[in-house]
This record gives structure tokens, sequence and C-alpha cells, in this order.
């Protein structure tokens, strides 16, 4: 699904260079549930980043389905976010200004497509995560799990192959994080999603398939 | 706390200096053409300087005759004025002169344009004028009809080059008069007192003696005191409201109109006077327009401040976040806003007066208005400041009420207004 | 998309709201002074239907000029002294006497007259049987005033192309004859037009009635006009001026030249609308900087939401024009508000009658204007939120 191959990453500024990433060789395959685990500072966003095609490695090979994607420009890319990736956040990101329908429709909005169907695909989104009945309330009405629950809602409007959590459940108590982490379960069991979820939580971590232990921007097993 | 606000001030306006510059720009801006408004204003709006003779007279200009036939708003003759203005008891002197006569004269191959009018001696009474050479026309010389003249600057310059006028002689209409004074340039009157060129009345060759109540003379009216314009007036319309008709023209009713020199204005500027109306309070009117119209033009600029204040406190509002959780009080940043405000509004005023001072020389200059020579005084500078400080106010006190009811968690959030 | 901007656009009305009333604003100074534009050039593109070139004015002022009196009088052998003397000048070419409303003087008189049980009102001129050969007014049909009309009992009319549509429509004019209340008028003449007040009004109903002051004995004539030869300098004046004041000479003369008169008639119209135009484009000046300052400023505080667009698929493309296209709608917002208070202009009639498509113009123009000065102001903007990385916007907390 997503490989990476001998990819490094390097932050530089004018001062100073720093290695986020080195040396890191994971192949996604298809239908998985993977965990990412490090702690701070050891580069599983960056990676998350990489795999998700938000940012470029400095070094290596980056493919999905077996093409690489060195040679893409920012609307093939752009356009392969849309259809194959799904973005959770930590702090969940949604449009204050905007509805809960209207912040799931945001994927489908660059894709052609009738308002109609983006609509009738955003409150399908809506109605697997269980909110159907707050789809006109804005983020600022909602609690923190119901946030997230929207941001994944998003996440799979488009009916992406692979969703890339990034510690969905960081902001949350645990019983919330639970609901959350269920969602994600049943999406990869139920509808063979691929996940790759960030996490602190080793608990969490023990729940999925596989899991890749990061420090210091290098894979450690 | 002042200096440690102005301080902080001065850092934030440099650090961000495109709003700083859109700030400015629009500040400047809007002053300078407020000021130049401002020096026209004073100059054709308010001939009479305060407690000048001018500024206690009251002007007879117009008068206004209806029948069923006929119904004429014009202005009074001679004998009208001669009559039944100059015998009144009320006030103190009463001066008649004509309204300007265009002639044509030909110096050394030039066609001069003039405007010429005949005058009293009390004119000269009233209107003080600066002299930058000679004197006056007196009574003795109106009486005997002597041919003497006083003229501006500018129509000395164009019959006599650099050549002093005073003892020279000008033709004008067909009569060899004698310069015996020279106004100064910027002290030449607008409106009604207007003119390239004053000759005694007695030397005009319309009938001054004619019998008929409308002709194109107008009267100065000097009262002992402001207090005692209502008592002119009354005494006036006793006067006049009784007239029969003489002369050529049959009507029912006749009016006389006496009003302060704004009035007049007002009434030549808006024109349109009802039948019966008269021009009293027009000049007032014609001011709140004006004022209005000020305010209109200052709307624009002023929610563009709004707005641009707006976003620089949204851009800071971490800052404000950070200083409310460290025990700023709302007061001290409401205060510090506003601070600013004050500041850049001071500082684009003072570029504004620079560039309003510059423009009204080339204004002065350019010569598009007859002896449109403008200077800025302290009444003007005065208003300007106190529009300077509006502005400051008005568009920081929205954004800082918005700022003070932020939120500190919020406001570290960086959360929108 | 474009609902989407609308949504968005909606639910930020309050933040909005800010820049749509300035929108709004500079939309209504940008028609008042478009209005003005197009109402003046709408008009001076019309022909003005006489010639100003070498046309003179002299004016005279005596005891009591310009007041009506029968009968011969001291004054009226004076006016035709003066047009003796006048007659002999090689330079002078063509001369005719004219009541007070001469071109470009301000003066204005009207009339009206009831025809078909229709009352139609126009300006009126007295002219004798020399003015449309001094005036150079061509006529379109029929004849101008001669000797022929001494013996005619009805009063002759030369009215223009307008006021005949008025009264006969497409039907005969020339030949015609109206009742007026005290006189019979009969229609000679037809001429293209007459726009004696300039070339920024408003073409209007106009009409000339025979007056010859030889037979009149009317003391009305203070203005005689004079087609004089090609280049004639201050010298002739002098020498006209001196030769006439001696004939009448406790009178007052002067002379003007109607094109010196045009000209000053130009500057009056064009110094006004010049002088609200460069306040106007400074304002509106002032407030693209505005909106710019704020857009710009705006980028910044959206970096979280345009981190999210780009993950969920937008391109950099697709950013821009998420901006130009919110900016956009905010302006087509003010701009409707300004809009529907422009259509109240024309039914309210606040500038009296205007040919209807100058509003439309203006309002047009205005439009586009507005929304190419704030699209210019967005492009910018827009590009610095284009090249925004997604990861650095959605990690920066």
């Amino acid at each position: 699904m997503i490989k990476l191959e001998n990819v490094e990453k390097v932050y530089r500024t004018s001062a100073i260079e720093t290695l986020a990433l080195s040396d890191i060789n994971i192949d996604v395959r298809k239908g998985e549930f993977l965990a990412v685990m490090g702690p701070s500072g050891s580069g599983k966003s960056t990676l998350l980043n990489i795999m998700g095609l938000l940012d470029a490695p400095t070094e290596g090979c980056v493919e999905i389905e077996g093409r690489p994607v060195i040679s893409m420009g920012d609307r093939q890319l752009a356009r392969l976010r849309n259809e194959k990736v799904g973005f959770v956040f930590q702090s969940y990101h949604l449009i204050n200004d905007l509805t809960v329908v209207d912040n799931v429709e945001i994927p489908l909005l660059y894709r052609r497509m009738a308002s109609s169907q983006r609509r009738r695909m955003a409150l399908a989104a809506l109605e697997k995560v269980g909110l159907s009945a707050r789809t006109k309330h804005f983020p600022g009405q909602l609690s923190g799990g119901q946030c997230q629950r929207v941001a994944i809602a998003r996440a799979i409007v488009g009916e992406p192959e692979i969703i890339l959590a990034d510690e969905p459940t960081g902001n949350l108590d645990s019983v919330m994080g639970e609901e959350i982490l269920k969602i994600l379960v049943g999406l990869n069991e139920n509808e063979e999603t691929t996940v790759v979820m960030v996490t602190h939580n080793q608990a969490m971590a023990d729940r999925t398939e596989r899991i890749i232990r990061l420090f210091d921007g290098s894979q450690v097993n | 706390m002042l200096k440690n606000y102005i301080k902080i001030a001065w850092k934030v306006l440099l650090r961000r200096k495109f709003f700083t510059f859109v700030s400015l720009f629009g500040i400047s801006f809007t002053l300078l053409v407020l000021m130049i408004v401002a020096a026209l204003l004073t100059h054709f709006l308010a001939p009479a300087g305060p407690g000048s003779r001018l500024d206690r007279s009251l002007l007879v200009g117009f008068v206004e005759v209806y029948s069923e036939d006929i119904h004429m708003i014009t202005t009074p003759s001679y004998y009208f004025l001669d009559n039944h203005v100059r015998t009144m008891k009320t006030p103190e002197m009463v001066s008649i002169h004509s309204a300007p006569v265009t002639i044509n004269e030909y110096v050394r191959n030039n066609k001069l344009e003039l405007n010429l009018k005949f005058t009293d001696a009390e004119f000269w009474d009233i209107v003080e004028m600066d002299f930058v050479e000679g004197r006056p026309y007196d009574r003795a010389a109106v009486e005997n009809a002597t041919p003497v003249t006083v003229i501006t600057e500018k129509t000395g310059k164009e019959y006599f080059g650099q050549e002093a006028p005073v003892g020279k002689y000008i033709a004008a209409d067909g009569i060899n008069y004698r310069v015996v004074g020279v106004i100064a340039n910027e002290d030449i009157p607008t409106w009604e007192a207007y003119a390239d060129i004053y000759v005694p009345v007695t030397t005009s060759k319309s009938d001054l003696g004619r019998v008929s109540y409308y002709g194109s003379f107008g009267a100065y009216v000097l009262a002992h005191d402001k207090s005692d314009f209502g008592k002119i007036k009354s005494e006036l319309r006793k006067r006049t409201e009784k007239l029969e008709p003489v002369g050529d023209i049959e009507f029912d009713w006749l009016k006389c109109y006496i009003g302060t020199m704004t009035d007049y204005i007002g009434a030549q500027i808006l024109g349109g006077v009802g039948v019966g109306e008269g021009f009293e309070g027009t000049g007032t009117y014609l001011i709140l327009i004006i004022i209005l119209g000020m305010i209109l033009f200052m709307l624009l600029p002023t929610i563009n401040l709004v707005n641009i204040n707006v976003s620089r406190i949204i851009e800071r509002a971490s800052e404000i976040g950070i200083r409310k959780a460290f025990g700023a009080s709302s007061r001290t940043l409401v205060g510090q806003f506003i601070v600013e405000n004050v500041i850049l509004t001071l500082i684009g005023g003072a570029i504004g007066f620079i560039i309003s001072i510059a423009a009204l020389e080339i204004v002065s200059g350019s010569g598009i208005v007859p002896y449109g020579e403008f200077t800025l005084n302290m009444r003007i500078f005065l208003y300007c400041l106190a529009i300077c400080l509006f502005f400051g106010l008005f568009s920081g006190v929205y954004p800082a009420f918005k700022m003070s009811r932020l939120h500190p968690v919020e406001a570290l959030r960086g959360v929108d207004l | 998309m474009i609902r989407h901007l609308f949504k968005l656009i909606w639910n930020r009305r309050k933040r909005n709201f800010l820049i749509m009333s300035e929108i709004f604003i500079s939309f209504i100074v940008l028609f008042a002074v478009g209005g003005m534009i197009f109402h003046g050039l709408n008009n001076t593109a019309k022909p003005l239907g006489f010639e100003y070139k070498n046309v003179w004015v002299l004016s005279m002022n005596w005891k009591g000029s310009g007041m009506e009196k029968s009968g011969e009088s001291e004054e009226n052998a004076g006016v035709r002294q003066v047009l003796q003397e006048m007659q002999a000048f090689r330079e002078i070419r063509n001369l005719t006497w004219a009541s007070s409303n001469i071109p470009y003087s301000g003066n204005t008189w009207s009339s009206s007259l009831e025809y078909n049980n229709r009352q139609h009102r126009f300006h009126i001129f007295y002219a004798d049987d020399d003015f449309a050969s001094v005036m150079g007014i061509p006529l379109i049909e029929g004849r101008w005033f001669n000797k022929e009309e001494d013996v005619l009992k009805s009063t002759p009319l030369v009215i223009n192309r307008q006021l005949r549509e008025a009264f006969f429509g497409s039907g005969p004019a020339i030949g015609q004859t109206i009742v007026g209340e005290e006189k019979e008028y009969t229609i000679i003449g037809v001429i293209d037009q007459y726009r004696y007040k300039g070339e920024f009004e408003k073409p209007y109903n106009v009409a000339f009635r025979r007056n010859v002051v030889y037979d009149t004995a009317s003391t009305m004539v203070t203005k005689i006009m004079f087609a004089v030869r090609e280049g004639l300098g201050v010298e002739f004046e002098e020498r006209l001026m001196k030769r006439l004041a001696s004939v009448v000479r406790d009178w007052t003369l002067n002379i003007e030249r109607l094109e010196d008169k045009r000209a000053s008639y130009f500057q009056g119209k064009i110094v006004p609308i010049a002088v609200i135009g460069i306040i106007a484009g400074f304002l509106v000046f002032n407030v693209a900087l505005g909106l710019f300052g704020v857009l710009w400023y705006s980028i910044s505080r959206r970096r979280d939401e345009i981190g999210v667009r780009r993950a969920m698929g937008a391109s950099s493309l697709d950013i821009s024009k998420l901006i130009l296209g919110e900016t956009v709608v905010i302006a087509a917002f003010g701009i409707a508000a300004g809009v529907f208070v422009a259509i109240q202009v024309p039914i309210i009639g606040v500038f009296g009658a205007v040919a209807e498509g100058v509003y439309g113009l203006a309002a047009l123009c205005s439009a586009i204007l507005i929304l190419v000065i704030v699209s210019t102001c967005a492009v910018y903007p827009g590009w610095l939120a284009a090249r925004i990385q997604p990861a650095m916007a959605l990690h920066s907390e």
C-alpha cells in the first residue's frame, strides 16, 4: 500500500540542521492496523506526514500502490491525498466557522460531485461515527470526543484506503479515547481500511496488529 | 506609566510597518482633504473674521415682490437703500455699494477683464482692509464725485507692472481715475465686497436717483453690537412692510431681506429661496450640510482604520493573553491600545499638516481661485488636531472594547474576535 | 464550491461586515463619480448645434438697461447706431442681436405652448434674420426667418428636432400653426439642436421667435453677437471698443469671445469633477491598502484551516482560489448592497433627468473596478496562503 525505503528527513534552518528521520524502511500492507510509537520528538509526526504525502523526504523513496511519488507535482499529490488518504489529528483541526456536516464535506469539495451527493455521503459518514444528531452544530458546541468523531467522519467520508491518525486520543480522557479507538478498529475490521496510528499509549498500541517504534528518528525493533 | 505606554506603542508601530503605513496614509490623506476644505471654507464662507466690523454687520441683499402676475427676488436699487436703509436709526453705520460690473480695458495690447464696484466712503470703514499703499477715498471724494479709485495689488500689477500705482491714472469704463490706494492681495474680500477696482458711487453711469425698488446695489448695516441684530431687523421690517409700489412694477407686497454674511453666502450657494422665506438661517443650513458632507467623507477612512485596528488586535491576541495571564487588567490594556492609536493619529496628523501647507501653497500659486491666497491659521490647526484625536479615539475604542472582553485562555489560543 | 464560499462568508459575517461596508461605501462613491463622468461624456458626445469659434459678444449696459420699455426711445437709437458702426468694420462678417440668454451665460428663459391638448415646455430665444448665419446653425427643414415675415400675420417660430417630435411626431411640421394664449405661431423651420447651456447639459426643447431690433422698438436688446474673421487679436478688439465707446459715451460696454466663455464653462465643470475624482480615487486606494493589509494578516490566522484543507486534498491552486473567491464574494455582497441603493437613485430622481443608460454603465463600471481592485488585493495574500506547508501548519502548536 505505502512503502518507505531508506527515508531520511532533515530540517534545515540557517543556523542548525536537525535530523528528524533516518534510514526508515516501512511497508504498510493493505488492510493492516499499524501503530507508531515513540517518545515526543522521535519523529512520529514527521513520519506520518511523509506517509500522508504532506511532506517530502530529504532522501529515499516513497511509493504508494507501487508508484513512486517523488516525481509527482502538487496537483497530483493533492489528488492522491484526496482519494487515498484520510487524516485524523490530535487537536481535531476542525474549521470553527463551519457546521459539523460542512466540515465533513470538505474532502468532497475537491472532487467533482453534485452537492446533494456530498451531503448524502457526509451524513452517512456521520452516521458511522454516531453523530447523526449533531450535524447542524458548530465545533465549539461539541465535546472533545465528539469533535474527534467529526474528524474521523471527515477522514472516512471520501472512502480512503488508508487512515493516518496522529495521536487521535491524545487530548481525550480514557473513556472517550476508548470510543475513538473502537471506531478505528471497527473501520479496519469491517471495511478493510488500512489504519496507521501514532500513539503514546502502550495499551492502545497493543491492540493493533503491528508496532513500529521510533527513537531519535530511527526505527528500533 | 504613560512613558512606558509610549515606548511600547512606538515599538509596536515599528514592528508592523505595513499596518502603520496604511494607517498613516489614511489619516494624513483624510486630514489633507479636510484642511484644504477648511482653508477654502474660511476663505469663502467666513469673510468676516471674528471681532471685525464686518462680523457685526448685516447685509441687505435682496428685495422680493409678489403679486398674482409677478414673483421676483432681486437686488435692491440705490434709491431704495438710500431712502429706506441709510435712514435707519438702530445701526451705527450703513454703506451702499453696487454689484460688480464687468469692464474690458486694454493695456499694452493685453485685454483685462475687470470687476468694477461703486461704493460710498463708509464701505471702507466697514470692510476693513489692509492697504499696501495709499488709503481709501473719503466722504468728500464721494460727495464731489472725484474720479479716484482703490485697486487691488493684482490689478495694479496688470496696469503698471512693477511701478507703484498710487498717483497714477487708470482708465476704467471711459473715465480716468487717479489711484489713491492699493489693497493687499491676501486681504481682498470674497463674495459681496469682491472687486478689482473700487470707485466712488457718484461716478457711476447708472442713474442713482431712478425711482424704483430694484437695481443692482447692496448695503452693509453695521450694528453697535451683534446683540442689536434683532433690533435692526425689526426696524427694517417696520420701515419696508408698508411700502407702496413706485415706478414700473405693481405688487401686493414687498419684503426686504437682511442677514449675516454667512446667511447671504448660504442663499447664494443653495439658491432656491421660496416665496416669502428670505435667507435668514440659510447660513446655518449650509454649514450643517458641509459638516454632514465632512462626516460622510470621513466615514470610509474611519471604517478602514477600525478594520486595520481589529486586525492588529487579533494579531496580538496571544500577547494580550499572556499579559492578562500575568495580571494586566483590561483597563491597562485598553489604555495601551488607545495611546498607541492616538500616537499614530498624531503622527499622521503632523504629516497631513505638512502636506496640506504644501498643497495650499500650490493651490494659491496656481491661480485657479482668483485672489486665493490661503493660509492655515491657528483656528484650522486646532480643528484638525481635534479631528485627529477624534480619529484616534474613535477608531481605537471599538477594537479596544473587543480586546478588553477577550478571555485570557481564549486569547492564548489565538481565538478569533 | 461557490456554495461553500457563501457558507464560510455567511458564518463569518460579523468579521466580514466591516470589509463589506467599506466595499459598499466605495461602490457608492465610485458610482457617484462614474455617474457624473458618464453623464458628462454622454452629453458632450452629442452635437452642440452651433459654432462657437470666432463668434464674439458685445454686452451693453445703460441706465435702466434690461427693463422693458415700449415705444421708440433714446436707447433704441443707440443700439441701432452701434449696429451701424459695427457693420462698417470689414473684420466683422456678420452680426445679430440676441436676448440675454446667450450660450454659456447661465441665463435661461423658458416658455410653453399647448398643442393637441398637450403642454410642451421649451427654452425660448428672440432672434433676428441673421442669427442662424452668425451662430452657424444649419436648418434641417424649412428655412430661417427673413423679410417675408414682415407681412405674416402669425408669429414665425423655428424649433429644434426634439421639440418638433414632441409637437408633431413624424407628421409634417413646416407651416403648422399653434394657437397660443395671445398669439398664433407658425413653424417655418426646424434646426437640429441649439445647446446653449453647454456640452454637459442634456439636450432639451428649443424654440426661436422672430424679433427684429429696428422695428420692435424694444430696449431689451443688450447683447450683440457677431462672427469675425479668423485670427483677430486684442488689437482689433481695442479698436472696435474705442470706436463704439465714442458713439454711446455713457454706456458700459464689454466684449467676450464665445470660445473663452466656453473654456471657462468647461473649467467650471471639469475642475470639480476632477477634484472629486481625485479624492474618490484616494479614498478607494486607501480602502484597497486597508483590505490588502487585513487579508494579508488574516492568512497567518488561518494557517490551521489551510493546513487541513491541504491535507484533505486541496492543491495549492485550490487554496489561492479559495482566498481569491472569498474576497470576491465579500466584495460582491458589498456591491449588491450598493447596487440596491444605486437603483433607488433613478427612481427617486435625485439628479433630475439623466439618460437611463448612464446609471447602468456607471454601476457596471464601478462594480468591475471594485472587483478588479479587490482581486488585485487578494492575489498576494492568496499566493502566501498557497505557499503554506501543510505539515508545518498542522504541527505548529
